[in-house]
């Protein structure tokens, strides 16, 4: 039973990490199944991305099955893959295949465009942006504030926390869980 | 926004803090041994202080009426073709 995960973004800007195993089947015909696309909460390192990935071979009892895992090369793959190894007891430098997808795209973009000038370029425009916003007053500061809690999952997630923790520390509400649930995915959703 | 904003401002406050406590303890982190550092949060030269949000709340109370004098008018039609 051979795995691959990756993570990304969606449009609504959750962290997912999205789980497909490969075997093969008792007819012999290669398989392949989309296991789980559960949403990441917390950092992206290694540790905690294998968490979420360990939760998932756990609750479909693929432990014993482990075979091989695809990865691209992103640097918490490595990190990922150690603390697998030490949940499930393999050898991580044997068990890690480097995606070849991804590898002949990092090829193909930098043939295509350098070391990633259209990024840089990108990167100076946002904070040029930003900058023209901050002039504004505190108004402009604002929507600064607004587009930076809602450029990732984390971020949102972060936000969500406080928002959770001065309410109840406000208001001095425990109960009524429900009033409080609403207002929060009102606001920051 | 600024509705939403101004009721939220401890939160608002509270997750600018949290930002700048992480980035102090990046560079701290940072300095010994010298390493890479990561750019700083855009967030932190926004952070709003006690007169910014007062403003903001000077802005909630100046730009209500036209709120509410705009409210309901795309499903009405215009002022005009009423009178």
């Amino acid at each position: 039973m051979n795995i691959s995960f990756d993570l990304w973004s969606s449009r609504n800007i959750l962290s997912l990490c999205g789980l497909v195993v490969y075997f093969i089947d008792v007819t012999g015909k290669l398989r392949q199944f989309l296991l789980s696309i559960p949403r990441l909460v917390g950092s992206h390192y290694g540790t905690n991305i294998a968490k979420n990935v360990a939760a998932v071979i756990c609750e479909f009892d693929l432990q014993d099955r482990i075979g091989y895992f695809i990865l691209d090369n992103a640097g918490n793959n490595d990190t990922c893959m150690q603390a697998l190894a030490d949940t499930f007891g393999f050898n991580w430098k044997e068990r890690r295949i480097r995606c070849a997808g991804h590898v002949i795209n990092l090829v193909a973009r930098e043939i295509l465009f350098g070391k990633n000038p259209d990024a840089l370029q990108a990167a100076k425009e946002e904070l040029k942006e930003l900058e023209l916003w901050r002039k504004k007053g505190p108004i402009g500061k604002l929507h600064n504030i607004v587009t930076f809690i809602r450029h990732s999952d984390q971020r949102n997630q972060l936000f969500k926390e406080v928002q959770r923790f001065s309410y109840i520390a406000i208001e001095n509400r425990t109960s009524n869980q429900q009033t409080f649930d609403l207002v929060t995915d009102n606001d920051t959703c | 926004m600024i509705e939403r904003a101004v009721k939220l401002r401890n939160a608002v406050d509270t997750f600018i803090q949290r930002i700048r406590s992480e980035w102090e303890e990046a560079l701290r982190k940072a300095r010994n041994p010298p390493n890479k550092m990561k750019d700083k949060p855009t967030i932190l030269d926004d952070t709003l202080m006690p007169e910014d949000w007062n403003i903001l709340s000077e802005y909630l109370d100046i730009l209500a009426p036209f709120k509410e004098a705009t409210a309901g008018r795309a499903t009405q039609g215009n002022l005009l073709n009423s009178l």
